[in-house]
């Protein structure tokens, strides 16, 4: 060859090759969103949204070993077995720290990045080309979304760093107690006061926020920070929107059944075999589960047995009055895979089967959806914040009362046989025997001052107040030197 | 025309000493049988034919001429032969010897070919071998080998009277006077003289210049003499390398070279490996080195990443570096310091492998096959109860008051006898490998092809490997031209049995079959695999024969290149490279398995292409500046661009299993899902390096690389890499030599900065991908989250480092040693730092932090006996220190994640090694009530629990009682390398170590912490478990053992991962032929590996790695380690 000939298809070769060097190095985004087009839909911003409804919404494995908190630390509820035994045996004796459990961690994380979401919502939908009643909509449920994201993290940790930007510094510190408290409140009033009610907008699926779960949302914020008129007022507003009513079986009411029939659930994690699942069954089956012993639920090859034991105490199985229809829901003896007819009884090893299987389940996902505020709990919230207010009343019995008569106790309580202490007292073990497996236990013994005196009676021998906080993961706390721990951690 | 020489006659003198007869040498030693025993076989003289124009040249350029054109050198004695004598001439397509006749005709110059060799000697001086006159002196001149040396050249000193060697050595010399000396010279040997001293007779041994100094080895973008190194590479030739059966090319690097750590990370057939070059610089970048294949820099990442649904994750998946034959490579270089390794900027920093193949040689066609068959046998398993003490304990543990198991756990009965379920898993594997080469060449072109196939079974039943490839490497060379292609291309077929981190029904078949109950027979009464509902895991043997994973791999590889001389050592050289990558992978979960039963079946086939090409255009410039000093400089530019596609899609709800993924629209429409990517990334890159050499004494070398990464932030994208070096040739000073210690000596000091980009794409903008699917009115959505907080000022990380080093020589080059000592500081670290989670990120990935490597490298290398029974020994040790000694303001970084009930394994913090174990001290077992009171603890601890120490003496033992327990980065590793000769046997054994390492043994946490009471566990631990009549202070009572809550990071679970290890030893044989009528050579072996482990280590293996993570060792699942036995045979046509 040639030597000019050589050099000049060099020469060509180097301009083809690196032509245009300027742009050459740009990323090209092939298979990821762009920011710049993504808000200029009503659709982008949406599923932004649900991202947001997503990441506050506590379900599958997660919601299993996390929210598991909740009753772990009280007294009805304690688990043996699998690998979350090792963050159950911290939350059961009180010995939990900032680095563990982990889970803890997770839940501080999913609550932030649904706010967020919720933040660059609200920060581009104004921009965006959407009709201005959608817009006040989508804004509205951010809004709501965000609070019951930090209503998640207020119950934990107490106020914890308010961002309601995704702008400003990395570096946050904790709002005060009152600050938290009139962001809650403000949110879901205003929430409320926008969102349209169940099944006012067709297209509107359920699962997203309504008015009905503002106000709900407000009325357990009332009634936890003990804002007893207030907690009154929000439930009745709620009871009066006429939309919701207690279901009327309450051994079906958890079942994937009544799901798209009942209008008792206010507010729900949504669940399906597909995901996100519900996975509390997995750890209620007894060992070598085949049924109940009246053939009920039997155990199908879609489903899992977890070697995770989530047990009842007997003291709670055996304080049920006779004929309450909500201790059916509790399974104390079964039939195994041997044929043999197993009693679960004086071990503390009770099962609840609240979540009742679900036939279609995939290996660990359950449909059930997950009840987080329940009707029942607004009666007897509204029942709770009267008698604080003016002692025992026939209205608040009639409020519990519903809530009886459905569990198939249909002697109703009589006034003259309380005071305002001992139907405080009623009232939690009637939320107890109502709600039990919900969550809401640590909140109701918070709330009567027992939580700490609760778990010394359990030979917790460590527990004090300090506890009644968790502490704030440590990873934000090694990050966020604004951010101060709870005391006591 | 030097380099020939050099690269040439090394060989031809090494060889004997070399590991004989395995090799590409074989060609050399073939021909050297060939004319010791005067074979009338073509040679290459024959067949070369030469074009040649020369005007009014010197014979000597002549003669530069035809060693330029061709492999043929000369040795002569320049006083001897009139050598600038103006010739004119000119042939075309002439036979050597028609062109040597023409050349010398009229003169008394006589030549004598032998093969590529061509001497010399003038007609006047007397042929030696025919002049008997009366004072004539004879010898024999041989190797230090004990071989004869053909063509040396014999003078007497102060004469021109000399004559050279006979192809028997042999020499004569005529009319010498007794007092005489005599000089004996042949490049590439040591020239020696003797003084006669009246003897007739003497025999003379030829030491080698330099041992092994004058090899050349390739620095990338071009090669250098050994001796000419300045910086520091680990070179390996084919005979150095790993013995026995090695599917992948790390494998055949293993303990071979100093700093550099080779962890076979899964022992599965075609297993990952994880390399490590001088200890771990970075955080959250990858810590590979760069592999660059005949001047190719390839990309390793899978393919594929995903697993398939609800198939058990891979943590280490098969290495890609698999696709490529290891018996196709020559040499291996390992680029380590600064000096090497700039030349490859933003992607130096963890060292740069260089690999090179086979090259044809000229000649007729040489055929060689070789092949092994060899078989594997499952050792050291990890013991579980057996199905009777299995029963005792559990039900002891059960009936000893405090326990929670509840009465329904007890064990009954054993079926059967029950089952050993890992034996029922493991069988003896068969391996086999059959290569196919063919090499050979003429007028200036040179090839290499070859086939192979390999396959190998997996000792865990189903998995298996299997490797069809070939290669081309094609050369031409005319007078100003050099093009060539090398190209490969494989298949691969791969067997997966999935063993990863996965646990419960996710698990694996031999996490289930470590775990499951071993009182229950195979299959139950109707003859299926049997479940229990007592345990959260399916049947082992169900999930082997139920959840299969296939994966057929392609991969294309290669280079076209053409190198132009533009003037007299000025070179341009244009280099077009690409790798292609196809995958598909087939993934089904058939009914036999619990998930198979859920889903109806569940299939998913993932499809992966992942491809890259590179242009390349580099000029170099080589002057001699006379007195030994030469300049060479090197520039360039080059151009990458990777590009990846990948697509996956699942079915579920098929009617029958029997058409697997096949058919996928069996599935139930309604729960197809399906998923694809595409992204690609691009450097452009300028390099420059001058290497100049001062009388032969004071070598600099000098390197720049300008590396722009679509990866970097806007505002940096472009970063340089310089890099110096210098190194000094001291043993030619009079001083070193009056120390009568060093046959040679060189000094080497290198500085440089090279990166490291290998943090994915995306990273320095803002953008949005997928969240989790979110249900609303009984649908699915799909979601939107920011993927992370764009760094626009995201750029490489540096690592900077120094190296100096001596390279010696000691008792006449018997022994030849090198000493490194190195430090590499990394800095702007890619890290992921830590930002406050409550804004909704946990990190933005930011330059940040530092780590700091230093260590020292040893190799020796020594010819212990060189007589008829021959010994070699090749040791080579490093130190390393890794030291976090920057995180920026955040004080520490927990790792979390791993097995199932194990997270927060190690710590990242300032002072200490990365990712050292993090965990509680223990400090034997409470014994009594009384010594639990006395010690106020607060825990609800009881007698037979572990007794966990608390540090802060606040009576609690909690996370803030961590301290750290080791580290997985080896303070010390040693490879040490015997080499025996006997006439036609060789022995050949390795032995590798390590020291000052650590591994999480998982399996131990899961003894100590059962996921639940029916769960199989370790044996040991509970066959001496503390009770009251036996208070063990090793073992805990195992009552309630999740009482302290999570402790699994512990000294009793970090283990010290010490070992020393005969890794392999072969014994061959060449088996002595009469004739060459159908074999040219024949040499048959038997190898061994994995042959004997001393070690403190519970789990199996002390070297593996199963996390893939270099510097965070953990063992869970992995898969079973096997002895090796292989026999194989190469044959020569």
């Amino acid at each position: 060859m040639k030597l000019k000939y050589f050099l000049s298809s060099v020469l060509l070769g180097t301009l083809l090759l690196f032509s245009g060097c300027n742009n050459m190095l740009d990323e090209d985004v092939y298979s990821q969103l762009d920011p710049s087009t993504l808000f200029n839909s009503s659709n982008g911003i949406e599923r932004v949204l649900f991202s947001g409804y997503r990441d506050a919404q506590i379900t599958g494995n997660f919601g299993g070993n996390i929210w598991f908190q909740e009753e772990w630390t009280c007294d009805q509820f304690w688990e043996t077995g699998g690998a979350v035994n090792l963050q159950a045996a911290v939350m059961l004796a009180f010995t939990w720290d900032a680095s563990y459990p982990t889970h803890w961690t997770t839940l501080w994380e999913n609550c932030y990045n649904s706010v967020r979401n919720c933040n660059l919502v609200l920060e581009n939908v104004d921009a965006s080309p959407v009709e201005d009643a959608l817009k006040e909509r989508l804004k509205a449920e951010a809004r709501f979304v965000r609070a019951s994201a930090y209503y998640i993290l207020y119950t934990m940790w107490g106020p914890v760093p308010l961002r309601i930007s995704t702008t400003g510094d990395l570096e946050m510190a904790r709002a005060t107690d009152a600050e938290m408290q009139t962001f809650l409140e403000k949110e879901f009033t205003d929430a409320a006061a926008v969102l349209p009610n169940w099944g006012e907008i067709s297209s509107y699926q359920y699962g997203r926020a309504t008015k009905g779960a503002a106000l709900g949302y407000l009325t357990k914020f009332y009634l936890n920070t003990k804002q007893w008129q207030k907690c009154a007022d929000a439930a009745k507003k709620l009871m009066d929107t006429g939309i919701y009513q207690l279901w009327p079986d309450y051994t079906t009411l958890f079942s994937v059944d009544a799901e798209t029939k009942q209008k008792e659930l206010v507010w729900v994690y949504p669940c399906s075999p597909l995901g996100p699942g519900n996975e509390f069954i997995n750890g209620a089956y007894p060992p070598s589960y085949a049924s109940t012993v009246d053939g009920r639920w039997p155990f199908l090859p879609n489903q899992r047995n977890w070697a995770r034991m989530d047990r009842l105490k007997d003291w709670f199985f055996n304080s049920f009055a006779p004929g309450d229809k909500r201790k059916d829901l509790i399974v104390s003896e079964y039939i195994n895979m041997a044929g043999k007819k197993i009693s679960l009884l004086n071990q503390d090893n009770t099962r609840s089967f609240k979540y009742t299987p679900d036939p279609a389940a995939v290996s660990n996902d359950h449909g059930n959806d997950i009840a987080v505020i329940r009707y029942a709990d607004i009666l007897l919230s509204r029942a709770e914040a009267l008698n604080e207010l003016n002692g025992p009343s026939q209205e608040a019995l009639d409020l519990i009362q519903m809530v009886r008569h459905r569990a198939g106790l249909t002697t109703p309580l009589v006034l003259a046989n309380f005071t305002k202490e001992s139907l405080r007292q009623r009232i939690l073990d009637e939320r107890g025997w109502e709600f039990y497996g919900e969550k809401l236990r640590r909140q109701d013994l918070l709330r009567n001052g027992t939580f700490v005196s609760n778990a010394k009676a359990r030979r917790v021998t460590i527990a004090d107040d300090h506890h009644k906080l968790f502490p704030i993961p440590q990873t934000e706390i090694t990050a966020n030197t604004l951010c101060e721990q709870n005391p006591g951690y | 025309m030097k380099n020939i020489i050099s690269r040439t006659i090394p060989e031809f003198t090494n060889i004997w000493n070399s590991k004989l007869f395995m090799t590409m040498r074989l060609t050399v030693l073939a021909l050297l049988i060939g004319i010791i025993q005067s074979y009338a076989v073509e040679t290459y003289a024959q067949m070369t034919r030469l074009n040649l124009e020369a005007k009014n040249s010197t014979v000597k350029d002549v003669l530069n001429k035809i060693e330029e054109q061709s492999e043929f050198f000369f040795l002569y004695n320049s006083k001897l032969v009139e050598v600038n004598r103006e010739v004119n001439l000119e042939v075309k397509n002439k036979k050597i010897t028609e062109i040597l006749d023409i050349l010398f005709e009229g003169t008394n110059t006589t030549y004598k070919v032998v093969d590529r060799q061509i001497v010399l000697t003038s007609s006047e001086m007397g042929n030696g071998f025919e002049a008997q006159q009366q004072k004539s002196l004879t010898g024999k001149v041989t190797s230090s080998a004990g071989d004869p040396l053909p063509g040396v050249t014999v003078v007497v000193k102060g004469t021109t009277t000399g004559t050279i060697t006979n192809a028997d050595g042999n020499f004569v010399v005529s009319n010498v006077p007794p007092e005489a000396t005599l000089v004996f010279s042949f490049v590439g040997m040591k020239t020696q003289e003797i003084t006669i001293a009246g003897n007739t007779t003497i025999d003379v041994t030829l030491i080698e210049d330099a041992f092994g100094i004058d090899e050349v080895v390739a620095i990338g973008y071009g090669t250098v003499k050994k001796s000419d190194l300045t910086g520091s590479v680990s070179s390996l030739r084919k005979e150095d390398m790993n013995t026995g059966v090695n599917s992948t090319m790390t494998g055949l690097l293993q303990g071979k070279a100093a700093g550099v750590q080779i962890t076979q990370a899964s022992m599965e057939p075609g297993g990952g490996t994880t390399v490590q070059i001088r200890g771990a610089g970075s955080v959250n970048a990858g810590s590979d080195p760069l592999y660059v294949v005949d001047g190719l820099p390839i990309e390793n990442s899978q393919v594929i990443s995903g697993n398939g649904t609800t198939i058990p994750g891979v943590s280490v998946p098969r290495s890609p570096l698999s696709s490529i034959n290891p018996s196709d490579i020559e040499s291996i270089e390992i680029l380590k310091d600064a000096s090497a390794t700039a030349i490859y900027g933003a992607r130096g920093a963890n060292g740069v492998i260089l690999v090179t193949t086979k090259k044809g040689s000229s000649g007729a066609m040489k055929v060689t096959y070789s092949g092994y068959t060899g078989i594997q046998t499952p050792i050291n398993m990890i013991e579980v109860l057996n199905p009777e003490d299995y029963k005792r304990i559990l039900n002891e543990i059960l009936d000893t008051p405090g326990s929670n198991v509840s009465q329904t756990e007890r064990v009954l009965d054993i079926q059967n006898g029950g089952t050993d379920w890992q034996k029922e898993l493991l069988e003896s594997a068969v391996v086999q490998s059959h290569s196919l080469s063919f090499t050979g060449g003429n007028n200036g072109t040179k090839y290499f092809a070859s086939l192979n196939y390999f396959d190998q079974n997996g000792v865990l039943k189903t998995s298996g490997y299997e490797r069809y490839d070939s290669r081309l490497n094609l050369e031409h060379r005319t007078n100003k031209m050099l093009f060539g292609v090398n190209f490969s291309t494989s298949y691969t077929h791969d067997n997966v049995v999935p063993v990863g981190f996965s646990t419960n029904e996710e698990g694996s078949s031999l996490y289930a079959g470590r775990g499951f109950d071993p009182t229950l027979s195979v299959f139950d009464e109707n003859g299926a695999y049997q479940t229990t509902s007592m345990l959260n895991l399916d049947n082992p043997l169900a999930l082997l024969y139920g959840k299969t994973s296939e994966t057929d791999n392609y991969r294309t590889l290669g280079t076209l290149f053409g190198e132009y001389t533009i003037l007299k050592g000025w070179t341009a050289k244009l280099n077009v490279g690409f790798d292609s990558r196809n995958s598909r992978r087939d993934t089904y979960v058939s009914r036999l398995t619990k998930d198979g039963r859920a889903n109806s079946g569940v299939g998913t086939v993932l499809t992966g292409t992942r491809n890259n090409y590179l242009g390349e255009l580099t000029t170099t410039y080589n002057r001699d500046l006379g007195e030994k000093s030469s300049l060479t400089v090197m520039g360039g530019i080059t151009y990458q661009k990777f590009i990846n596609i990948n697509f996956a899609g699942t079915g579920k709800g098929f009617p029958v299993d029997e058409s697997k993924t096949n058919n996928m629209g069996l599935g139930d429409a309604a729960l197809y899902s399906m998923s694809s990517s595409k992204n690609n990334n691009k450097l452009l890159s300028y390099i420059g390096r001058a290497n100049y050499n001062l009388l032969d004494k004071f070598l600099f070398t000098a390197t720049l690389r300008v590396d722009g990464s679509s990866r970097f932030g806007t505002n940096n994208k472009y970063g340089y890499f310089p890099s110096g070096a210098f190194a000094w040739k001291m043993s030619d000073y009079d001083f070193i030599k009056n120390l009568n210690v060093f046959n040679s000596l060189k000094f080497r000091a290198s500085i440089g900065r090279t990166g490291n980009q290998d943090i994915g794409n995306f990273l320095s903008i803002t953008t949005f991908g997928s969240g989790d699917v979110v249900l609303l009115g009984g649908q699915q959505y799909v979601t939107f989250v920011p993927t992370r907080i764009a760094n626009p000022d995201l750029k490489w990380e540096t690592t900077e480092q120094i190296n100096v080093g001596f390279d010696m020589g000691f008792v006449k080059n018997r022994i030849s040693a090198s000493i490194d000592y190195f430090e590499k500081n990394t800095f702007d670290m890619l890290f992921d730092l830590p930002i406050p989670s409550s804004t909704g990120f946990t990190s933005i990935m930011s330059n940040i932090g530092n780590i700091k490597n230093s260590g020292f490298e040893f190799t020796i290398d020594s010819r212990n006996l060189t007589g008829k029974l021959k010994w070699n020994t090749s040791l080579n040790f490093s130190t390393l220190k890794n030291s976090v000694t920057d995180i920026g303001d955040i004080s520490e970084i927990i790792h979390t994640g791993a097995g199932q009930s194990t997270s927060q394994i190690a710590i990242i913090r300032v002072g200490e090694t990365i990712n050292s174990f993090y965990g509680y001290k223990t400090d034997g077992i409470w014994q009594t009530t009384e010594e639990i009171t006395a010690s106020g603890t607060k825990d609800p601890v009881k007698p037979g629990d572990v007794k966990f120490v608390d540090q802060n003496g606040d009576h609690v033992v909690n996370t803030s009682d961590r301290v750290i327990l080791g580290k997985s980065i080896p303070t010390l590793t040693m490879g040490l390398t015997n080499t025996f000769e006997f006439k036609n046997f060789q022995l050949n054994f390795f032995i590798d170590a390590a020291s000052g390492v650590n591994m999480l043994n998982n399996s131990k946490v899961e003894t100590y912490y059962p996921v639940s009471h029916r769960r199989n566990r370790m044996a040991e631990p509970y066959l001496n478990c503390w009770t009251l009549e036996n208070p063990s202070t090793e073992y805990p009572s195992f009552v309630n053992p999740a009482g302290q809550g999570n402790k699994a990071v512990s000294d009793l679970t970090v283990e010290d991962a010490s070992y020393i290890r005969l890794k392999s030893a072969q014994l061959s044989y060449m088996v002595p032929l009469r004739n060459k009528k159908i074999f040219d050579h024949v040499n048959v072996y038997v190898s061994g590996q994995n042959l004997y482990t001393l070690t403190n280590y519970t789990g199996q293996d002390p070297s593996t790695n199963s996390n893939g993570n270099s510097s965070l060792k953990i063992d869970f699942n992995s898969y079973p380690v096997s002895r090796t036995f292989t026999l194989g045979v190469e044959l020569g046509f």
